[in-house]
């Protein structure tokens, strides 16, 4: 049904009123249409005529069985799309404006609008993005000038650490999908002959050892650089065997750390002055929105980039504002409560870094103005694996 | 020697409506087709030829949707259907 009615709306038609002159005319009319194939349809009736429908090209047609009817004929609203052209050629602007919608879109549908990764869980986006953009793949570059094929193979040779690389079209959007190389563990070098020596002075209380000739047991107290585990041994023959020494020796140790906090500190302070640069980049391109250069001085930029999503993904259109501080420097004489704060989170950030792998047993922290000093000291009992490997390296 | 019997499909009697069909869907819409002809048409009752007989719909809002030179397309709320010798 519905492709008749387009049909209908193609070739266009009209409605018409049937006036009848005499008693049952319009009867007439409706049977002499449909022996003459005239199809009408949309047939109606009020108290005083009839209406109906017909195409456009056969109301002529009706003229002479109106007249044998002896009815009158009233032609009505016109439809369908000769009409609707008819309105619309004579006005130019919106006939232009169609032209132009047309083009846009055939040539906004040539380039890639964005591009996606997926799949990656180590390797950065970002780092992709980079590089597929060096290869010619980026928001704004022309679709029929890329080359898939080609381009995931230098993808794969960009990133080794990738296992398999697919760059999929969808619409305007292009998609790199990847999966990343599972990495084989390292097999345990064998062949190589070491010791393992004290990492720091302390009493041993557990032994985990799993190769070499144990030099030490639970209970002794070890120094720094002494010999834990040795990886020459001697059989019961007297003979000499060579090998990996490996394991855990697990000691208490006695660790410090210490922080200094000078009393007197340069700092930057922002003077409220503002500067704000933003750009916009369409399809690749930037165009900057504001006049305004780079300042010169002392300056904290910050920067952020905004980019115009839809409903399939990220548009080609993203807006970058910089927002440029000023800072001035300025000396501040710290109290001793200021200083102790930051010596307390500076001991915090070294235990973080070097005390990994180490379980504090008991601690003892104490601060101290030294001069213009305030001086923060941490005294730890720990305990933590002492066992650090030496190889023994011999000259052919 | 025996006669065989031969099972022939039994036809229905002629009728008066020779070349008529008639499909209604619901109490909504009729489709006629191998109609003569619209005799009688307003929104109560539409009347058309149909062989020898005239068959004569009743109802409300009752319309022609479509007509052609045999077949014919009724729409309304049909209430009544009546054969007309």
């Amino acid at each position: 049904m519905g492709s008749i009615a387009f049909v209908r709306w193609i070739l266009g038609w009209v409605d018409f009123q049937i006036r009848p002159r005499r008693k049952g005319a319009c009867e007439r009319f409706l049977n002499l249409c449909a022996r003459q194939g005239v199809a009408l349809w949309r047939i109606g009736r009020s108290e005083e005529f009839f209406t109906a429908a017909i195409a456009v090209g056969r109301y002529e047609e009706l003229r002479p069985i109106a007249r044998k009817a002896g009815v009158r004929l009233k032609s009505g609203k016109r439809h369908g799309l000769p009409f609707l052209w008819k309105r619309i050629s004579s006005r130019k602007g919106i006939l232009a404006g169609m032209v132009v919608f047309a083009v846009t879109l055939h040539i906004f549908s040539m380039y890639v609008w964005s591009v996606q990764v997926t799949g990656n869980t180590s390797i950065p986006s970002d780092q992709i993005l980079t590089e597929a953009k060096n290869l010619g793949l980026s928001p704004g570059a022309l679709k029929s000038r890329l080359e898939y094929q080609e381009l995931q193979r230098r993808l794969m040779i960009a990133f080794p650490d990738v296992s398999w690389l697919s760059v999929n079209t969808q619409g305007c959007m292009i998609e790199i999908a990847l999966e990343e190389r599972i990495k084989h563990p390292e097999a345990e070098n064998q062949e190589k002959i070491s010791n393992l020596k004290a990492s720091a002075s302390g009493q041993i209380i557990k032994l985990e050892v799993t190769g070499g000739a144990l030099q030490v047991k639970v209970g002794d107290a070890v120094v720094k650089g002494q010999l834990l585990v040795s990886g020459i041994a001697e059989d019961a023959t007297g003979g000499t065997r060579m090998m990996r020494s490996s394991g855990k020796v697990i000691a208490e140790t006695e660790k410090s750390l210490v922080a200094e906090i000078p009393m007197k500190q340069t700092v930057q302070r922002p003077t409220g002055k503002q500067i704000v640069r933003r750009s916009v980049r369409i399809f690749g391109l930037e165009l900057p929105l504001s006049l305004t250069g780079r300042p010169q001085g002392e300056y904290q930029k910050e920067s952020q980039r905004v980019t115009l999503k839809g409903k399939t993904g990220d548009l080609p259109i993203s807006l970058y504002t910089e927002t440029w501080s000023e800072q001035t420097n300025e000396e501040i004489t710290l109290t001793e409560a200021q200083a102790e704060e930051q010596a307390r989170a500076k001991i915090e950030e070294l235990k973080q870094q070097e005390w990994k792998d180490v379980k504090i047993l008991s601690s003892n922290l104490s601060g101290k103005m030294e001069g213009d000093v305030y001086r923060m000291t941490l005294y730890c009992q720990c305990e933590e694996n002492i066992a650090l490997e030496s190889e023994i390296l011999f000259k052919p | 020697m025996k006669k065989k019997q031969v099972n022939v499909p039994s036809l229905p009697p002629p009728s008066l409506l020779s070349g008529f069909r008639m499909e209604i869907s619901g109490n909504r819409e009729a489709v006629l087709e191998g109609c003569g002809g619209v005799l009688e048409y307003s929104e109560e009752a539409i009347r058309v030829r149909a062989g020898k007989m005239s068959v004569r719909f009743t109802g409300r809002n009752l319309k022609i949707k479509c007509l052609t030179a045999d077949s014919l397309v009724v729409e309304g709320y049909l209430t009544g259907l009546e054969f007309i010798t």
